[in-house]
């Protein structure tokens, strides 16, 4: 097992790395945008039972987890709750923020938010949460036969931030650790995912 | 209804017309020249015929294998066979043919269906095989003779008829305390046939992995009796009572393990089920040409499982308990009929009243629910010339709570002289929708649960009833747009041949493919507040199995024989395989998302692409015997662990798996019989995937039984 986290890991700075050498390359051709570093995030804490029920706040701009305590603020980008996420706008903060769930794309192919992208608000009342909840609607699929909640591969989200600049995200696991394969006995409401942030405003990700 | 009638009557006139237009040509016997000691086989076709005559793939196996491979129970010599893949679980030992799932084969003892499916499986557990005297394996769809259920194929489990006054004993102890005991008499007159049988199973279970919360397998014990009586008022008539009854209680040993929340909770149980079977035929034959039967079957099967979850504080102790049982009466005709030799008739129509009692409909109170079918079938069974046959059967079910239902079957044999014979068949077949999937109304209480499900009928109702509770988070499907369930439709080919090297050597091919639509699966509708879902039925999917089955019986040196077997097999889930052919599906295999090709597909999970087995028998004829079988099974998918819910690389899959046993023995003359054997004997694991296999066990037997008169028994 340990193995495999070990290979799982390096996997992941593999691609990251991937994603910066290719950044690098387009950057000398284009010169367009600012490059996009991809960051990968292990074991944000989503168990409501571990957080006084609140969410997990956290910050794509500076690459880091807020306290719950600056909610009300525009420090946040994207939050967590076991299965739900929040994004910092429409009902569930001040912020600018909307996202919309892109499918049919991996994480490296995704390079542009399209112009004609219609982002999706929180709107608690409905409730409609930006990214949709439920098995097989949003980010995850639940798997009746192992109760295990795995992320659905080819699945994209696309966040506008609390102060409107763009993210891609890739959720890679819920389970603490990320295991490659969990099980029953895995530890969920962990989120695990790797995201890009484009510092300039622009849509472009390369 | 009425149509129907029509139809079939045209059909039946069409085949008499055919019939009598060749009915002065030289006599056709049914019976293949090549083997005059083939075996007879009566599920093909309803009706006795030797099996080289029969153009539907078909598998006998006999008592005495049965005995020499040291079975006890019908899962044991089923998983002995190639293309036979014993599915475990919950729902206890289920078995998959031609790729199909437990659901859609049939499963009869002496003709009669057996009742108790949990979720779908029927348990091949419940069936000792002390007392049978053969079982015969019908593949590919047969829903034209049997209706509901026989997508797949039909697998006929026929008991002991001694022939002559006797009785016997025996008495089998092995590994994991596990014994088996039988008792057997027989009183056999000119005129009145009475056998009686009786069977002890019980165990201690094992437990695989030290560290495990629980055992592995909890205890068990259970008993099979059966009394059969066959009157016989004239050579024409006689009168048939056969009275089986099961009963089987399990134990969980108590253990201590942690709950969701961390907390210790002390899990106890005991789990029980009764069977009881009672077939009553009566049988006349008018003359040479028209003989039938009228048959009353009642069958009754109770499930009552009790879980008690206790606690250091016991407000928090919870209980499962879980009420199944299920009540079926048949009343049927059948008539076979004689067109001269050419042309055979059966005819027949039927009645079934099904009623099940459960509190799985009501989440809490025992609710029942009823359904009825009515069923008209014929075939003509035509033989145009000594070479070719072609036998065509339809049947009609008429059911009361979901649509009816009309499944053909057309087979067709041609022989190349005496060596070869070639067969091709094409049926449909169906599955009506069962309780369960109509009426299940069931939130699972046991700790860290709280799913519920909902049957296609209850699903307004309990949606509304949870959401006044204020227990739904998110509507996921409007219920107001869930459609009623239809039954599932297959359709099946079967290409085959059969050759015969020598007396001695026999090889036999057979091509399959199989069809579903409107497959029953379960969907998410709603999102509770807990996080958990409401689940119900739909009829969405479309499947296909596809492959090839190949055997071969060889009779080498003076006192051995060799078995093998094989199958190759395809299968699809047909709308997952469009979505992924379009192009935008996506797996995830170590941790790299990669886009899907049907190259990345494996199919339906828990099958396996290659099965294969091979078998050495020995005996010779002083008594001795001694064998030898190995069964083998590729990977096959266990679960989806990439999110996507497809089968594909980067999914979990079981390793490959072989188990070999081995039995020797000796009968005396004088009854006794001696057997020691060996199951698993080299020890095969896999506590992950296959906790069903306990590794390897030891056993013996002391048999002992005595015959009246100089009649030859049938027993080894």
């Amino acid at each position: 097992m340990t193995m495999k986290k070990n290979t799982y890991y390096a996997m992941l700075i593999a691609v990251a790395a991937g994603a910066l050498l290719t950044a690098c390359k387009k950057d000398k051709a284009t010169a367009a945008t600012t490059a996009v570093t991809a960051k990968a995030v292990s074991n944000i804490t989503a168990d409501p039972a571990l957080t006084s029920n609140h969410y997990a706040f956290y910050s794509l701009e500076r690459g880091e987890a807020v306290p719950y305590t600056d909610s009300a603020s525009n420090k946040w980008d994207i939050a967590f709750r076991s299965t739900t996420i929040i994004i910092n706008g429409g009902t569930s903060g001040p912020g600018l923020g909307g996202a919309f769930v892109q499918t049919g794309a991996t994480f490296d192919d995704y390079a542009t938010v399209a112009a004609d992208s219609s982002f999706r608000l929180d709107n608690i009342a409905t409730p409609v949460f930006a990214i949709p909840t439920g098995s097989g609607n949003g980010w995850y699929n639940y798997n009746t036969s192992t109760n295990v909640i795995t992320p659905i591969p080819g699945r994209i989200l696309v966040i506008r931030t609390a102060t409107g600049k763009y993210a891609r995200i890739e959720i890679t696991s819920y389970y603490k650790d990320a295991p490659v394969t969990p099980d029953a006995g895995s530890t969920a409401r962990y989120y695990n995912f790797r995201f890009g942030y484009q510092a300039d405003g622009s849509k472009n990700f390369k | 209804m009425l149509y129907a009638k029509y139809n079939l009557a045209a059909a039946m006139v069409l085949y008499c017309l055919s019939g009598t237009a060749q009915v002065n040509r030289s006599a056709a016997d049914t019976a293949i020249k090549t083997r005059e000691l083939e075996e007879a086989v009566i599920t093909a076709t309803r009706s006795e015929r030797r099996l080289g005559s029969v153009s539907v793939p078909v598998t006998i196996i006999s008592q005495k294998t049965i005995r020499q491979s040291g079975s006890l129970r019908l899962n044991d010599i089923l998983g002995e066979q190639a293309g036979l893949f014993i599915t475990s679980g919950y729902s206890g030992a289920g078995i998959q043919v031609q790729g199909l799932n437990p659901d859609y084969t049939l499963l009869l003892i002496d003709g009669e269906p057996l009742a108790g499916r949990n979720s779908g499986v029927l348990d091949l557990s419940r069936i000792t095989v002390a007392n049978i005297k053969k079982i015969e394996i019908v593949k590919g769809p047969s829903s034209s003779l049997y209706g509901s259920e026989a997508m797949a194929g039909v697998i006929n489990i026929i008991t002991n008829k001694p022939p002559a006054t006797s009785a016997g004993a025996s008495v089998r102890y092995g590994s994991f305390g596990t014994s088996d005991i039988n008792l057997q008499a027989a009183w056999v007159q000119r005129k009145w046939n009475l056998s009686a049988q009786a069977n002890r199973y019980g165990t201690s279970g094992y437990r695989l992995e030290a560290a495990s919360a629980g055992q592995t397998q909890d205890p068990f014990h259970n008993y099979t009796f059966q009394l059969k009586s066959v009157y016989r008022f004239s050579p024409a008539t006689q009168w048939s009572i056969s009275t089986r009854y099961f009963t089987n209680r399990l134990t969980t040993t108590p253990y201590a393990t942690k709950d969701a929340s961390g907390v210790v909770e002390n899990v106890s149980g005991q789990a029980t089920v009764n069977d009881l079977n009672i077939n009553n035929t009566l049988e006349h034959r008018f003359n040479q040409a028209v003989k039938t039967n009228l048959r009353v079957y009642y069958t009754d099967y109770k499930a009552v499982n009790h879980q008690w979850y206790t606690y250091a504080d016991s407000s928090a102790n919870t209980t499962l308990y879980d009420y199944f049982r299920q009540g079926f009466l048949r009343l049927e005709n059948q008539t076979d009929i004689s067109l001269g030799k050419r042309l055979g008739l059966i005819a027949g129509g039927g009645w079934i009243a099904d009623k099940v009692q459960s509190n799985r409909y009501d989440d809490k109170d025992i609710v029942t629910k009823n359904n009825q079918v009515g069923y008209l079938f014929a075939q003509a069974e035509w033989h145009p010339t000594d070479t070719w046959s072609v036998t065509g059967g339809l049947r009609y079910d008429d059911n009361q709570q979901y649509q009816s239902r009309a499944s053909p079957r057309l087979a067709i044999q041609k022989r190349f002289g005496t060596r070869l014979r070639i067969n091709a068949s094409a049926g449909s077949g169906f599955k009506a929708p069962d309780f369960r999937q109509l009426y299940l109304n069931f939130t699972n209480t046991a700790p860290g649960t709280g799913y519920t499900v909902l049957g296609n009928t209850e699903v307004a109702a309990g949606m509304q009833r949870l959401q006044q509770q204020g227990l739904i988070q998110s509507v996921l499907v409007d219920p107001a747009t869930i459609q009623p369930l239809q039954p599932e439709t297959s359709t099946g080919i079967n290409i085959g041949a059969t050759y015969d090297f020598s007396t001695a050597l026999r090889v036999n091919l057979n091509l399959f493919r199989n069809d579903i639509n409107d497959l029953i699966v379960t969907g998410a509708i709603a999102q509770k507040t807990n996080n958990m879902f409401v689940y119900s039925y739909f009829n969405v999917n479309r499947a296909c199995t596809q492959g090839l089955e190949a055997s071969a019986s060889w009779q080498f040196l003076p006192h051995f024989r060799a078995e093998a077997g094989y199958q190759l097999l395809y299968t699809a889930d047909k709308d997952q395989l469009d979505k992924i052919k379009a192009g935008n599906e996506f797996g995830r295999d170590n941790g790299v998302v990669y886009r899907l090709t049907t190259k990345d597909y494996k199919g339906l999970f828990n099958r396996s692409r290659h099965m294969a087995n091979v078998k050495i028998f020995y005996e010779n004829r002083r008594g001795w015997f001694a064998n030898i079988r190995s069964s083998y099974r590729s990977g096959w998918g266990v679960s989806d662990t990439d999110g996507n819910l497809y089968l594909n690389r980067g999914d979990a899959f079981s390793n490959d798996f072989i188990q070999t046993n081995a039995s020797a023995g000796k009968s005396f003359a004088n009854g006794l019989y001696l057997q020691a054997g060996s199951d698993n004997i080299f020890n095969y694991r896999d506590t992950r995937y296959l906790p069903n296999v306990p590794g390897r066990t030891w056993y013996a037997t002391v048999g002992f039984s005595f015959t009246h008169s100089n009649k030859t028994n049938n027993k080894p």
